[in-house]
């Protein structure tokens, strides 16, 4: 028979701290240089040296913990995590150990039906410096790159209550946006400055004790750690359901073949003898570096798509493109989102229509030139002035985001931009009525078929009409203005 | 001068601006006496003349750099750029440090010159500059006894007229107590008055740079060349430089002295009873008040001493491990067995480089400390001791409300014979009693000469009165014994005041 087993998933997540230098130094963090030409007797742990906290790095690190909701201490304290490894310059990284920035926090999160919801516990937020990089190299040896050494990190640490792969996917595309957003990190999966690691044990549904913990580590990409818990759980579950043990180990994310292979057992307890870092002194996390950390809450990013959703009636989808990064620059990344609100909330727009030509057409255009929209000279009363003359039948929808498109390129005033390419919508009723007569008369077979009854076909005629005016005629009018003329006639034989 | 051995900042200061002398010729006189004594004493890891005379022509008197011009000696833990710096331990040997100790940099800017890095105990560990990977330093006064240590060779260089002025780092008394037993003024500043910055870290939480010094004035001028702000060291205190000479010859008939009770314990050496009673009978005549004072929690310092610097440096010395700095076996040859030259992994590179590079005590002291930090032990020990180094800093703090200055015998013992004490490591250990107070509190403390006492070939028999001037060359039996005096932290001000006053009738 074969049992049910629950999963227990926690997610520590490593992301590189978006500060100009070092941790504890004053090497630059720029990346992609030519190896070992950032560093200095700090970073390369020369005899003598000190490190120096980087007070960018602490404030980031608070921002992120204020973000996770979580408890502040009134003091946190660097430690030391005693270990030998060669990209380990000082034979300890200084970390943090007992008093972390933050601690018992939670993210928030957009659940499955776009509400606002407390996601998942955080554990802590601590700083810590990064290790070298290695290069092995086969038989010519290993390679050292110190540039990477020193790097300000921030770890982030859940609470062990993720279940399954598309929950942790969830939760760190929510942690990727938030940290991003709040410009703490690029946090970008793909060059290595946000790594994470799982541990994921399965229990006996219902027991209430959590089973052997095993690590995964190389995970470059939200697919890999979706499919790797989805194997992890399919692979313990068979040991489990044939009666075997799981044995502690850390195991490897392998992209090639889709699966995680072991790595090495982990019988013991690991000794890394943390103590106090006697070369810093405590940090005190109260007056002026909490005020630099501060930040308003209403912008974590969650909160503002559900502002879009819930207070300017912006559909969903529309609301996560506006807060998914993408058409605006790093520094502006509140723009596509601000940008409606202030066409809605100022210069009284409609919420929805709104929303569909950010996400329609600015995307659209986005995607095409590799513009941000803050690069443009496009206007939240621009896009104001669009929307209102579409409620008020003045403009066709087509011409709408003709319009728009144009003045994202170019700019200019809507109305000097709708009048030169002779968008404004036909409402003068001589006018439509002219065009209605002239339009039935070149029908005079579908106006046959209507007046028999199938008055459906009045649609092909509204179509001709259209195209005759070149899109200027209002569609709603010319409509009632043919049901009035054909069936009127009908009635009157 | 009344003998090279006598080497007076001051006294030379003076000569330079009367242009009765000339820097050239101090750093030759200097050289001379390097010349004629070193091989008996060996106080210094490496001689640096070439560069102390280095556009020596172009040298003009400066108002602005009293100093300028005059030689110093620093402890080879301290980093000069450009001049090897290996703690006396085989596992730096040949590193140069391509920076300097912020220390060493404000002696060089001030315009001193630097003439050799003195000897010392492996990484500062040691009581008696033995435990030297380059051999033993010996006493100026007798060199058949130890300078003390760690900073021996700083201590002897002073003592012996090689220069007036050496450095030396004072981690649990290793300033002090080789001052006293070579016959100078040696100081540990207030921990985070000095900066930190390229000083090679033995215990980063007890570590202090200190001059030693034939006075108690040069000690002042000195620590006001090295103190004040950096930003390269953040347990500094940063607060600007103080002028020590305002006040340093007002007397000390304002401050309460308290003797620390434990001064004439049965573990203190009979001769050092002695000679501290007198130096107490002194203060009786010139404080403004004498007490007996006892801290409580003082036989618990020694213990939670050796837990605390050892764990420290079981982590400070990690980063040694024969890549970067020093000797390193090679990997092991494909096919060929595992020898003690060769390494068949890793981790066997690591354990064969360190073995072979760190001598016996730092192999001890490391060994205590990984030993204490482990999990299932750091309650019981890392985390005892520091509650011990809390109540002693409370217990301290209160006691400053009774008394200015507290005085003790900085030693329990005058020097002792070489290899007498290397024998039973937790022997030497007892040697540190006086000097351990100060670090685990922070405290400043200065450790002066508070008398002589004569040997003779069966070993110290009786105090005498004064020693005399020209000790090397002219062999004398007699040994100096150390007083030490402590204040609250930062009240540098009162400790050099009341030290300058004993020091002016009684040296």
């Amino acid at each position: 028979m074969i049992k049910d087993y629950v999963p227990t998933i926690g997610i520590e997540v490593h992301t590189q701290l978006k500060t100009d230098s070092k941790m504890f130094c004053g090497c630059s963090t720029s990346f992609g240089n030519r190896p070992n030409t950032h560093t200095c007797p700090v970073c390369l742990g020369m005899p003598g040296s000190l490190p120096r906290v980087n007070r960018k790095a602490v404030v980031l690190g608070l921002k992120a913990a204020r973000a996770l909701h979580c408890a502040i201490p009134p003091i946190a304290q660097f430690a030391r995590k005693n270990y030998f490894y060669p990209d380990l310059p000082k034979g300890y990284q200084i970390t943090m150990y007992r008093f972390p920035l933050g601690t018992e926090g939670h993210i928030d999160l957009m659940n499955e039906h776009d509400k606002l919801s407390k996601g998942r516990g955080i554990e802590r937020v601590h700083l810590e410096e990064d290790t070298a990089k290695l290069f092995h190299e086969g038989a010519a040896g290993t390679y050292i790159d110190f540039n990477r050494a020193g790097l300000p990190l921030l770890e982030i640490v859940s609470k062990p209550e993720i279940s399954s792969g598309s929950e942790a996917v969830r939760y760190l595309k929510e942690l990727k946006r938030l940290l991003w957003f709040l410009d703490i990190s690029d946090a970008n999966m793909e060059e290595g400055n946000l790594r994470c690691e799982l541990n994921i044990s399965l229990s006996p549904e219902d027991s209430g004790v959590l089973g052997t913990r095993v690590e995964v580590k190389n995970l470059n990409s939200f697919r890999a750690v979706e499919h790797a818990i989805e194997f992890e759980i399919k692979r313990q579950t068979k040991i489990l359901a044939g009666g075997q043990k799981i044995r502690m180990e850390t195991r490897g994310w392998d992209e090639n073949i889709d699966k995680t292979v072991h790595h090495r057992f982990k019988e013991t307890v690991s000794e890394y003898r943390y103590f106090p870092e006697p070369d810093l002194p405590n940090l005190t996390l109260e007056g002026d570096i909490m005020n630099e950390s501060a930040f308003d809450l209403n912008n974590i990013p969650a909160r503002r798509v559900s502002e879009l959703i819930d207070r300017f009636g912006v559909p969903p989808f529309g609301a996560n493109l506006m807060m998914s990064g993408t058409g605006v620059s790093e520094e502006n990344p509140y723009y596509m989102a601000d940008f409606l609100i202030e066409a809605i909330d100022r210069h009284g727009a409609q919420g929805t229509q709104t929303a569909n030509l950010i996400t329609g057409t600015v995307f659209e255009f986005v995607n095409k030139t590799g513009r941000m929209l803050d690069e443009t000279d496009l206007t939240p009363k621009m896009l104001a002035e669009i929307t209102k003359m579409v409620s008020r039948d003045e403009l066709s929808i087509t011409n709408a985001k003709k319009a728009l498109n144009l003045l994202l390129e170019h700019g200019g005033k809507v109305k000097d931009v709708v009048q030169r390419e002779g968008f404004v919508q036909v409402t003068d009723e001589d006018e439509l009525v002219t065009l209605v007569r002239e339009v039935m008369e070149e029908n005079e077979q579908i106006v046959e078929t209507i007046r028999k009854g199938k008055e459906t076909a009045i649609g092909a005629l509204v179509g001709e009409a259209m195209k005759k005016s070149k899109g200027q005629a209002d569609p709603r009018r010319v409509n009632e203005l043919l049901t009035e003329l054909i069936l009127f006639k009908r009635n009157q034989t | 001068m009344d003998g090279l051995n006598d080497l007076k900042m001051e006294k030379l200061a003076d000569e330079l601006k009367r242009g009765a002398l000339h820097p050239r010729n101090l750093i030759q006189q200097c050289n001379k006496q390097v010349d004629r004594i070193e091989s008996a004493i060996n106080a210094l890891n490496r001689e640096t003349f070439d560069r102390a005379v280095a556009r020596i022509d172009e040298w003009q008197y400066d108002p602005a750099r009293p100093f300028s011009g005059i030689p110093y000696v620093q402890k080879d833990n301290i980093c000069t750029t450009g001049i090897a710096t290996d703690c006396s331990s085989m596992i730096l040997q040949g590193f140069v440090p391509p920076y300097a100790a912020t220390v060493d940099a404000r002696a060089l800017q001030a315009g001193f010159r630097l003439i050799g890095k003195s000897n010392m105990d492996e990484f500062s560990m040691g009581s008696s500059t033995e435990y030297s990977a380059w051999g033993p330093t010996m006493n100026p006064w007798d060199t058949g006894r130890v300078p003390g240590g760690s900073s021996g060779g700083s201590a002897a260089a002073v003592a012996s007229g090689m220069a007036p002025l050496a450095f030396g780092s004072d981690t649990g008394g290793s300033v002090r107590q080789p001052a006293a037993f070579c016959g100078c003024v040696g100081l540990r500043p207030t921990y985070g008055r000095v900066s930190r910055w390229g000083l090679i870290a033995f215990a980063s939480s007890l570590d202090q740079i200190g001059p030693i010094t034939n006075t108690v004035r040069d000690a002042a001028h000195a620590l006001m060349v090295i103190e004040g702000p950096d930003e390269f060291d953040s347990t500094l205190v940063q607060r600007p430089k103080e002028n020590y000479f305002e006040t340093i010859e007002n007397g000390m008939s304002d401050l309460r002295v308290g003797v620390l009770d434990v001064s004439f314990a049965d573990w203190v050496d009979t001769r050092v009873k002695e000679s501290f009673e007198k130096n107490v009978a002194w203060f009786d005549g010139h404080a403004k008040s004498l007490q007996e004072i006892s801290i409580k929690s003082f036989d618990m310092i020694l213990a939670a001493y050796y837990i605390i610097a050892p764990a420290e440096v079981s982590s400070n010395l990690a980063r040694f491990d024969g890549i970067q700095y020093g000797p390193s076996v090679d990997l092991k040859e494909e096919g060929k067995e595992v020898d003690e030259n060769t390494a068949a992994d890793l981790m066997d590179f690591y354990r064969k480089n360190r073995g072979q590079g760190f001598g016996p005590e730092v192999t001890r002291r490391i060994m205590l400390g990984t030993f204490a930090l482990s999990s299932g032990y750091y309650d019981a020990y890392y985390q005892r001791a520091q509650k011990v180094r809390s109540r002693l800093r409370a217990e301290m703090d209160k006691l400053w409300t009774d008394v200015d200055v507290i005085i003790s015998p900085t030693s329990p013992t005058p020097p002792f014979m070489l290899e007498s004490a290397t024998v039973d490591p937790y022997e030497m250990y007892q040697a540190d009693r006086f000097v351990l107070m100060q670090a685990m509190a922070g405290c400043p403390a200065i450790s002066v000469n508070g008398g002589w006492t004569e040997i003779d070939d069966d070993g110290v028999t009786k105090l005498v009165k004064s020693k005399r001037r020209n000790c090397f060359g002219k062999y004398t039996k007699r040994l100096p014994i150390g007083l030490q005096l402590t204040t609250a932290p930062f009240m540098e001000g009162n400790l050099l005041r009341a030290a300058r006053t004993f020091e002016r009738e009684h040296v």
